[in-house]
């Protein structure tokens, strides 16, 4: 497995216009893009010269979430920018702003519909249950979908949304990897890290709200949480107060899924076997 | 201070067990049994002695200090936080 870009590894290159052109299903649209996730959808336009290498690598990076339809929830179409002369210092920034702005406009779409969470989520290849791991930015979301990927199914490592009855839509988004050096973060797809597809109908079984403290050592520590502890999770919401009944849609959840974790850890790999125990193993 | 006290219309709220959770526009507060029982009381305007008998009926009087007092200070806190309580000053 490589940390390579995406829009650099040998798969994506091959991807590239001159060389191979997007897939079947993307001829015809050569300058947009039809994202579909959180049971919503957006268009990317890339009209603008010099911004067909970012299609490429963005319709790479994007593939599990191209659709051929619109959803029946469809979000404002994005005009993308060009990322100047489509060098490596300027495609890794635009495609992170790429991702930002797709999500928040899957996400903006979806507001007062779904009760969408800032969190990560894999579910188990046979069951189809979930785990919705819960944390604000820079706690291990993206480092936990990453290693949790390899044996369950990816759902997504920033936001997951789940409706009234417990489905989770999925948003198998590109992953936003940390670089050692900071600054902008690389997009990869998560056929590059080798992650396994989703099924469409993954239910929500068990949710944890996850805190990794800088001085922190040792083994996991859990705590099963009572509802009203449970349902205090508005910071990691996205305009919860939009949702109709919002805590008590909070609280439903929370009681569905059995009690909700808190868990303290230091190692995304200490999560693999309370992954087992909560929703079973992986393959 | 002054009263009378009423709550205002919460975005929603979560009681269980005598305890709750208020969720504000822009931010949520968890409530104890006393402020609890005094977002209910306050349903109508009540003014200091109103919530100062209702949770002296609830759960009696503090051990220590006054009743109006330790109401006063709940009803404080409340107002500070910005949970649906607010002084009709009429």
């Amino acid at each position: 497995m490589s940390d390579a870009l995406p829009w650099c590894t040998p798969r994506a290159s091959a991807l590239r216009p001159r060389q191979r052109g997007p897939p079947d299903n993307l001829r015809g649209v050569s300058a947009t893009l039809r994202i579909s996730g959180l049971g919503s959808s957006v268009e990317a336009r890339f009209s603008e010269p010099g911004s067909q290498l970012l299609l490429a690598a963005a319709t790479w990076a994007w593939l599990r979430c191209l659709g051929t339809g619109m959803a029946p929830c469809a979000a404002d179409p994005l005009e993308v920018r060009s990322p100047g002369d489509g060098r490596g210092g300027e495609m890794i920034p635009a495609l992170q702003t790429l991702t930002q702005e797709l999500t928040r406009r899957l996400i903006t779409a979806q507001v007062g519909l779904l009760l969408l969470l800032h969190a990560g989520a894999v579910s188990h290849l046979v069951t189809r249950e979930s785990l919705v791991f819960v944390a604000p930015g820079g706690a291990g979301k993206t480092t936990l979908a990453r290693l949790l990927g390899r044996s369950y199914v990816y759902l997504s490592d920033e936001t997951v949304g789940i409706d009234d009855i417990g489905r989770i839509h999925l948003y198998p988004k590109p992953l936003t990897l940390r670089t050692p050096q900071g600054g902008p973060k690389p997009e990869a797809s998560p056929d590059d890290l080798g992650l396994a597809r989703a099924d469409p109908t993954p239910t929500m079984k068990e949710v944890i709200l996850l805190t990794c403290p800088l001085d922190y050592a040792g083994l996991p520590a859990n705590e099963g949480l009572g509802t009203l502890d449970a349902v205090q999770l508005p910071p990691e919401t996205f305009s919860l107060s939009k949702l109709p009944r919002p805590l008590r849609t909070l609280a439903a959840l929370a009681e569905k899924c059995g009690p909700v974790l808190s868990c303290f850890y230091a190692e995304a790999d200490d999560l693999v076997g309370l992954t087992g125990e909560l929703i079973g193993s992986g393959s | 201070m002054r009263g009378p006290y009423q709550r205002t219309e919460p975005i929603d709220q979560l009681v269980l067990d005598g305890e709750s959770i208020v969720l504000c526009e822009n931010h949520y507060v968890r409530l104890g049994p006393l402020g609890t029982r005094i977002v209910k009381i306050a349903e109508t305007p009540r003014t200091i002695n109103d919530l100062t008998t209702g949770l002296a009926h609830a759960f009696g009087v503090p051990a220590q200090g006054s009743a109006a007092a330790a109401t006063r200070a709940a009803v404080a806190d409340l107002v500070a936080q910005g949970v649906s309580l607010k002084a009709d000053c009429d």
